[in-house]
C-alpha cells in the first residue's frame, strides 16, 4: 500500500499549468496534467482507467484527463462555471456533483451524462463540497455562509415529486463556508465539522443537524481536517499556521474525556496556546489552502497560496517532505490509497482497450422519454475501466490456487463408476468361467454334440410316427 | 542440490507402464502435481511421464482414456509440461471429445464420465494458456476450430460442461468462433426446445444456455456490436411486450391507466417496412386455446424463458461497451408487477372460473420471474438504479396482496399469502436488496405493508382442513361429529405436532429484509417494536446455536446499531441472550488513543530522528511504515521506554497516563484512565512535558509530567506537547 496526494492550482503563472500525483511517503511522482488550473477538481483513482474531472477557472467548462495522458481528454460544457466538484461513487456507479457561481448544484451521472438534478441550493456559489464515505450524503457550503445537508439519492431520484430538499440547513456560521470535513461511520454517527472565514469550526451531527461544539480560533480559517479516528482536528488559518486540537483530553479528574459534545465552545487562539505546543508552522507566512490527514492518522499534507506542499509529520509538527510546488495557490489536495501489488487489467488481457469516452454532460435537465428509456453505457469487462465500476470484487482472470484436495476427491468419485463396473464385470466373467470347469469335468462339448444329434434323430423318427398316426387317425374320423 | 523433501518421477513411471490402470491415482497425482518433482526430473523422466500420458489419452479403453485426462490435467499444472506438451494433449483430448467416446445408441455412464473429464480436462489447459500471447498463438489458436467442432458435437450428451467451455470462448475467442455460429445456435436452441426445455435443466445449466444463447446473438458480429447488441435488446423487449399482450385477450387492460402508460413506454413493434424487416422474433408465436386454462401457461412459461434471456442480455460479461436502455428493462419488469386482476378484471366473455384462476396463476409466476430478476438488479447496476427507487419500491408494496375491507381499513389477505409463500419471498428479497442501496429513507409508506407481511410470515399457523375452519372452535365441534373424527382428533390432543412454522427460508428472508430496513430508515414506534420482539424471540430460539445464523447475526447488530425514535436499546436483553464479540464495542465504549511518540521497537521513525507509534501495538494502525530518515535506525535503536507521570496541580496525586497500554474502558462521559504498571524509565533520553487541563467551575489542574532527564539528543524538537483545554466561560452559547 502506498498513499499518493494528489494536488492542482486555482491559478498558475507557467504556461504548462502543471497539478501532480506524488507519494507522500516516498519520492516517487506518479503522473503530472498539463493545462490543469482549476476552481476544483475531483480524481477517482490512481491507476489505469481512473479519471480527473476539473472545473475550469472562468469558464463553463470540465475538463476530463485519464490516467497516464497529461493532456486533457475530453472538455464539456456546462450550464455555468463550477465553483466546486465532486466525483461520487455509489454501489458501483459514478455521479458528478458541481457547485455553480449562482449557487446551484448539479448533479450528473456519468453512465448517461443525464443531469439529473440542478438545484438552487445557495444563495451565493458554492465553495465546498463533501460527501460520506459511502456516498449516500452530500454536504454543500457556499459564500453565503450555509451549509446544507442532502441525502444523494434525493437529488438522483426520477420522480421529482415532492423537490428535494435538503435534509437540514445550518445557519450558525456568519462568513462564507470555506471548507467541509465528513467522518466516518454508520449513518447515525457520521460527523460534520465545517470551518469558515468567521474564524470559527462548528461541528454537527449529520444525522439531526444538531451543533455540537464550536471550535474558535480567532482567524479566518481556510482549510480543515480531522484525524480518521476523531482523535485531532487540524485547521489551516489564513496567518499560515496549522493548529491541533485534540478532540480528547485529560479532565480535572484525571479521566479521559471527550473535547466536544452538548452545544460547548473550545477556544483554539493562539492565546490558548502561549508556548506554541499545537501548531505546525511549515507555511510561514501563506495562508493554508488545503488540508489532509493520511490514512494512518501520522502525517497531515498541507498546501498554501503560494503554492507549497507539505508533507508534515503530526507528532513531531516538523515538515517530513516538501512535494514539488505548484505556479500558483493550490485549490485542491486530496490523499489517495493506492494498491502497489495491483495488476493492471491490461497486463493480463491482450485486447487492452483504450477506455471509453464518458457520454458528454447534458446541459439541460433529463427529459421524460430520457426518463423511460434511461441509456446507461456500461465498458467492456476485463477492462480497467470496466473494473473500477465493476461490483465483482475478485479479478477473474486471477486464478487462485490449483485445488489439489478437492481435485483428487473429484477423482475418488469419478473412480468409483469404474470399479463397480469393473466388478460386475467381473462378477459376470466368473460365472462363464464357472460353468466352463463344470463342463470340462464331466463330458466334453462333442460328447454332449453327439448326443445332442442322437436325441434329435430320435426326436425326429418319434415326430414322424407320431404325425403317421395323426393322419391316419383323422381319416378314420372322417369315415365315421 | 534443491530442496530433496519429495518423491521423484522415477518412482511414478514404472506404474504407467502398458496403459496399466492398477495404480493408485491417488497416490500419483499429488507427486506429478508437486512443482519440485517436476523441476528437478531428468529431461528423460519427464519425457517417459508426459508420453506414458499421453499414451493413456489415445487408448481405446474408456477407464484408460479416464485415467489418462486426469494425469494430464494434474501434468499440466507445470508450465515447465504446458509449453512442451500441451499442444499434443489438446490434440489427444479433442479426439476423445470428437469420437463422443464412442457413445452410440445407449449411454454407458463410464463413457461419460470420461467425456466429461475429458472436457474439464481440455478446459483448464485452456485456461492456463489463455491470455498467455506466444502459447496462445502456438497452440491453442491453430486447435481452436477442432476443439469448438468436437464440443459442439457433444453439447446434446453432456451439455454442461460444453456450455461452460463454450462461455469462455464466446468471451475470449469470438473471431475462431464465428463460422460456428449457426451450428452453436442450432445445438442451443435444440436444449431449449422452444419453452420446454429450459425448465427441465438445473439452474446451473439453465444460467449456462441461456447465457450463451444470448452472447451468440451480438458477440460473434465484426463489426458494429454495440450497435447489434442494442438493437437484439430492444427486439427482445418488443419481443417480450407482444407476448405479454396475449393478456389482453383476457383481461380488461384498458382498465388500469398506470398499465396503459407502462405497455406506452415501452419499444413497439417499428412501423417502419425496413426496421419491421430487421424484426425477427427469436421464438415461434404461442398456440393458446382459450378453452384449455393449462394453455394459459404457455404464456408463463415463454415469458420465463425470455426474462432469463433479459437477464443474461443485461449480466453477461461484455467484451465491448455497450449502450443499454436501462429504463425500458424496468418498465417491462414494473409491467409484470403491476398487472392485477383488481384492476384489469376478465372480460366478460370468459366465465370460467377454471380459466380466471389459472390466468391468476399464470400472473403470479410471471410476477415471482420478474421479481427475480429485480432482486438481482442492485447487484448488475447499483447506483445506477437509485434513480428508480422510488417507483420500484412502490411496485413491491403494491404486489402485495391485501383487500379493502367495508370499514375502509386494508388488511394482508392470509390465505393468498399461505399459498404464494415462494412469490412473498421474492418480494421481501427484491424490497431489501434496493434498500440496501441507500439510507435514510424518507418515503417509508411502502415500507409499512412489507414488514406487515414479513411479521405475518413468520408466524406459526394450523393447517386449515376446512372452509369453516376460520370460524375457530365451530369447526373443532363438527369434526367430532363427522366421519373424520377419529384421524383429525389428534387435532384436538396434539395440537403442537400439526403447527406449521416458519421455515429455514422464510426466516432467512425475514432477518434479511429487517436488517436492512432497520438499516435504512427510521420505523414508526410500534413497527419498530414489533420488529424487536422478533428479534429477541428469534434470538431466544436459537441461543444455543454453535454457528450463529450470519442474517440473525446481521439483525441483531443492525437492532442495537439502529435504535430507532425511541431509542429504546435491546442491547441488556441481547447481551443477556447471547455472547457477541461486536457487543462488548457497546458495553465497553472506548475512545480511540492519541498519537504518542513510540514506546516499542516498531514505531515509525520521524525525520527528526523521534520514533512515532500510534496506539499500543495490538491496534490496526500501520505503525511499520518507514519515513525516509537516514539515521532512523540508530535513533530507533536509542529510543526506548518513557516514563510518563501526571501529576495534579498540587504535585500529589501521580498515575501514569501515558503509556502504551491505556485504555479507557467505561462510559462515553466519563473515562477513567485504567491503572497500570509504571513503566520504566530506561532511556538515554527523557523529557519533561507538562500537560494542563483545566474545566471550569473547578480549581484543580491535572498536568502530565514526563521526566525526561537524559535527553542528550538536542536536535529533537519531540515533546509530548502541552494539551490545554479550557472550557471555562465557554458553554454561554
Amino acid at each position: 500500500m502506498d498513499e499518493s496526494v494528489f494536488y492542482t492550482p486555482s491559478t498558475a503563472t507557467d504556461a504548462a499549468e502543471l497539478s501532480f500525483l506524488a507519494s507522500i511517503r516516498s519520492n516517487k511522482s506518479h503522473v503530472q496534467f498539463r493545462q490543469c488550473a482549476a476552481n476544483a477538481a475531483s480524481i477517482t483513482g490512481t491507476g489505469q482507467g481512473h479519471r480527473l474531472f476539473v472545473a475550469c477557472p472562468e469558464k463553463a467548462l470540465i475538463q476530463v484527463y485519464l490516467w497516464g495522458k497529461e493532456s486533457p481528454e475530453q472538455k464539456m460544457a456546462v450550464p455555468e462555471e463550477l465553483t466546486s466538484l465532486l466525483w461520487v461513487h455509489i454501489f458501483g456507479a459514478g455521479f458528478l456533483v458541481g457547485g455553480g457561481k449562482s449557487g446551484r448544484l448539479y448533479v450528473w451521472e456519468l453512465a448517461s451524462g443525464y443531469l439529473l438534478s440542478a438545484k438552487e441550493a445557495h444563495y451565493q456559489e458554492v465553495s465546498c463540497l463533501e460527501v460520506s464515505h459511502d456516498g449516500q450524503v452530500l454536504v454543500s457550503g457556499g459564500k453565503d455562509s450555509r451549509v446544507l445537508i442532502w441525502r444523494l439519492a434525493d437529488l438522483i431520484q426520477f420522480s421529482s415529486d415532492p423537490l428535494p430538499k435538503p435534509i437540514h440547513v445550518l445557519t450558525n456560521h456568519s462568513l462564507p463556508i470555506t471548507s467541509i470535513a465528513l467522518t466516518k461511520g454508520i449513518s447515525n454517527d457520521i460527523k460534520l465539522f465545517t470551518s469558515s472565514l468567521d474564524g470559527e469550526v462548528r461541528h454537527y451531527n449529520v444525522s439531526n443537524g444538531e451543533l455540537l461544539t464550536t471550535f474558535i480560533f480567532g482567524e479566518p480559517v481556510n482549510a480543515l481536517a480531522v484525524d480518521p479516528a476523531q482523535r485531532y482536528l487540524y485547521a489551516g488559518l489564513s496567518s499560515g499556521t496549522i493548529r491541533l486540537v485534540p478532540l480528547f483530553i485529560v479532565n480535572h479528574k484525571n479521566q479521559l474525556e471527550s473535547n466536544t459534545g452538548c452545544g460547548k465552545l473550545v477556544s483554539a487562539t493562539s492565546a490558548d496556546d502561549p508556548e506554541s505546543q499545537f501548531i505546525i508552522t511549515s507555511h510561514q507566512d501563506s495562508p493554508v489552502t488545503c488540508l489532509q490527514v493520511s490514512a494512518d492518522g501520522g502525517l497531515l499534507v498541507s498546501a498554501d497560496s503560494a503554492g507549497k506542499v507539505f508533507v508534515n509529520d503530526i507528532v513531531s509538527r516538523q515538515v517530513a517532505r516538501q512535494l514539488r510546488d505548484c505556479s500558483g495557490p493550490i485549490s485542491t489536495l486530496r490523499l489517495l490509497i493506492n494498491d502497489l501489488e495491483r495488476v493492471e487489467p491490461s497486463d493480463l488481457s491482450t485486447k487492452a482497450s483504450t477506455p471509453r469516452i464518458l457520454p458528454n454532460l447534458k446541459r439541460s435537465l433529463i427529459s421524460d422519454t430520457e426518463i423511460s428509456k434511461h441509456d446507461i453505457n456500461i465498458p467492456a469487462a476485463g477492462t480497467p475501466e470496466g473494473d473500477i465500476g465493476s461490483l465483482a470484487s475478485d479479478n477473474e482472470q486471477l486464478k487462485e490456487q490449483f485445488d489439489l484436495r478437492g481435485f483428487c476427491n473429484q477423482v475418488r468419485k469419478e473412480h468409483v463408476v469404474y470399479q463397480l463396473n469393473t466388478e460386475e464385470e467381473a462378477a459376470v466373467d466368473q460365472s462363464v468361467q464357472q460353468q466352463q470347469q463344470d463342463t470340462d469335468e464331466n463330458v466334453s462339448t462333442q460328447q454332449y454334440a453327439s448326443q445332442l444329434k442322437e436325441m434329435t434323430k430320435a426326436y425326429n423318427e418319434l415326430k414322424r410316427v407320431h404325425q403317421d398316426l395323426y393322419s391316419e387317425h383323422l381319416k378314420l374320423l372322417d369315415r365315421d | 542440490m534443491g530442496y530433496q523433501g519429495f518423491v521423484g518421477l522415477d518412482v511414478v513411471i514404472p506404474h504407467l507402464k502398458d496403459n496399466s490402470v492398477e495404480a493408485d491415482l491417488m497416490e500419483i497425482l499429488p507427486i506429478l502435481a508437486d512443482e519440485n518433482a517436476v523441476n528437478e526430473a531428468s529431461k528423460a523422466d519427464l519425457t517417459h511421464v508426459t508420453s506414458r500420458a499421453a499414451n493413456y489419452l489415445r487408448s481405446n479403453q474408456s477407464e484408460v482414456r479416464w485415467f489418462g485426462t486426469k494425469l494430464v490435467h494434474v501434468l499440466c499444472l507445470h508450465p515447465r509440461i504446458i509449453a512442451s506438451d500441451a499442444g499434443n494433449y489438446i490434440s489427444a483430448l479433442t479426439k476423445i471429445i470428437e469420437s463422443k467416446c464412442y457413445i452410440t445408441s445407449t449411454i454407458d455412464v463410464r463413457q461419460m464420465t470420461c467425456l466429461e473429464s475429458a472436457i474439464s480436462t481440455l478446459d483448464f489447459i485452456m485456461d492456463k494458456i489463455r491470455h498467455k500471447v506466444a502459447l496462445t498463438r502456438e497452440i491453442l489458436t491453430p486447435r481452436l476450430p477442432s476443439i469448438i467442432q468436437s464440443l459442439v458435437s457433444v453439447m446434446y450428451l453432456c451439455p454442461k460442461p460444453a456450455n461452460f467451455v463454450l462461455q469462455k470462448l464466446l468471451m475470449n475467442n469470438t473471431t475462431t468462433l464465428r463460422p460456428f455460429t449457426t451450428k452453436i445456435q442450432k445445438e442451443l436452441r435444440i436444449l431449449l426446445d422452444d419453452d420446454e426445455g429450459l425448465h427441465k435443466m438445473d439452474n446451473e445449466l439453465q444460467t449456462l444456455v441461456v447465457s450463451n444463447f444470448v452472447s451468440i446473438q451480438y458477440a460473434l458480429e465484426r463489426t458494429n456490436t454495440e450497435e447489434i447488441y442494442r438493437q437484439k435488446l430492444l427486439h427482445l423487449l418488443i419481443e417480450m411486450k407482444e407476448v405479454f399482450e396475449i393478456y389482453s385477450e383476457f383481461l380488461d387492460l384498458n382498465e388500469d391507466s398506470n398499465l396503459q402508460k407502462l405497455l406506452a413506454s415501452l419499444p413497439s413493434l417499428p412501423h417502419n417496412e425496413e426496421e419491421k424487416g430487421n424484426y425477427k422474433p427469436l421464438f415461434p408465436s404461442l398456440d393458446i386455446d382459450s378453452l384449455e386454462p393449462l394453455d394459459i401457461l404457455q404464456i408463463s412459461r415463454r415469458l420465463h424463458l425470455l426474462i432469463s434471456l433479459l437477464k443474461a442480455f443485461i449480466s453477461n460479461p461484455r467484451g465491448t461497451a455497450v449502450k443499454l436502455p436501462l429504463g425500458y428493462v424496468i418498465s417491462f419488469l414494473e409491467l409484470n408487477l403491476s398487472l392485477d386482476l383488481r384492476f384489469s378484471p376478465m372480460k366478460r366473455e370468459f366465465r370460467d372460473v377454471s380459466l380466471k384462476k389459472t390466468v391468476e396463476y399464470s400472473i403470479i409466476k410471471n410476477k415471482t420471474c420478474a421479481l427475480e430478476l429485480l432482486t438481482q438488479l442492485p447487484s448488475i447496476f447499483g447506483g445506477n438504479l437509485l434513480p428508480h427507487f422510488s417507483s420500484l419500491l412502490s411496485v413491491y408494496e403494491l404486489s402485495v396482496p391485501v383487500e379493502i375491507r367495508k370499514n375502509g381499513h386494508i388488511t394482508i389477505i392470509e390465505e393468498r399469502v399461505w399459498s404464494q409463500l415462494d412469490y412473498i419471498h421474492q418480494i421481501l428479497l427484491a424490497a431489501s436488496e434496493l434498500l440496501s442501496l441507500t439510507y435514510n429513507v424518507v418515503n417509508i409508506t411502502p415500507l409499512l405493508k412489507l414488514v406487515d407481511v414479513a411479521l405475518l410470515i413468520t408466524k406459526s399457523r394450523l393447517p386449515k382442513l376446512d372452509q369453516s375452519n376460520s370460524n375457530g372452535g365451530s369447526f373443532l365441534k363438527r369434526k367430532k361429529k363427522g366421519g373424520q373424527v377419529i384421524p383429525l382428533s389428534d387435532m384436538l390432543s396434539h395440537q403442537h405436532l400439526f403447527t406449521i412454522t416458519a421455515s429455514k427460508r422464510t426466516l432467512a428472508v425475514v432477518r434479511q429484509f429487517f436488517a436492512t430496513v432497520l438499516k435504512s430508515c427510521l420505523l414508526p414506534s410500534s413497527k419498530q417494536s414489533e420488529i424487536l420482539r422478533f428479534v429477541i424471540i428469534d434470538t431466544v430460539k436459537h441461543r444455543n446455536e454453535v454457528k450463529m445464523d450470519k442474517n440473525l447475526q446481521e439483525l441483531i447488530h443492525n437492532s442495537i446499531l439502529f435504535p430507532g425514535h425511541d431509542r429504546n436499546s435491546i442491547l441488556p436483553i441481547i447481551s443477556s441472550i447471547i455472547s457477541d464479540n461486536f457487543l462488548s464495542v457497546f458495553m465497553n465504549p472506548r475512545f480511540p488513543i492519541s498519537p504518542r511518540r513510540d514506546t516499542s521497537e516498531n514505531g515509525i521513525t520521524g525525520t527528526n530522528g523521534v520514533t512515532i507509534s500510534y496506539l499500543d501495538d495490538g491496534e490496526d494502525e500501520d505503525s511499520e511504515e518507514e519515513l525516509d530518515n537516514d539515521d532512523s535506525l540508530s535513533k530507533r535503536q536509542k529510543t526506548s521506554d518513557i516514563a510518563t507521570d501526571v501529576v495534579d496541580s498540587n504535585g500529589v496525586d501521580t498515575i501514569e497516563s501515558m503509556s502504551k497500554n491505556e485504555e479507557p474502558d467505561t462510559g462515553l462521559t466519563d473515562i477513567t484512565l485504567v491503572e497500570q504498571e509504571p513503566v520504566k524509565i530506561s532511556s538515554w533520553k527523557r523529557e519533561e512535558t507538562r500537560v494542563e487541563v483545566s474545566v471550569s467551575g473547578v480549581d484543580k489542574e491535572a498536568t502530565v509530567q514526563i521526566s525526561n532527564e537524559y535527553d542528550s539528543d538536542s536536535n529533537s524538537e519531540f515533546e509530548i506537547p502541552v494539551i490545554v483545554a479550557n472550557d471555562s466561560e465557554d458553554d454561554d452559547e
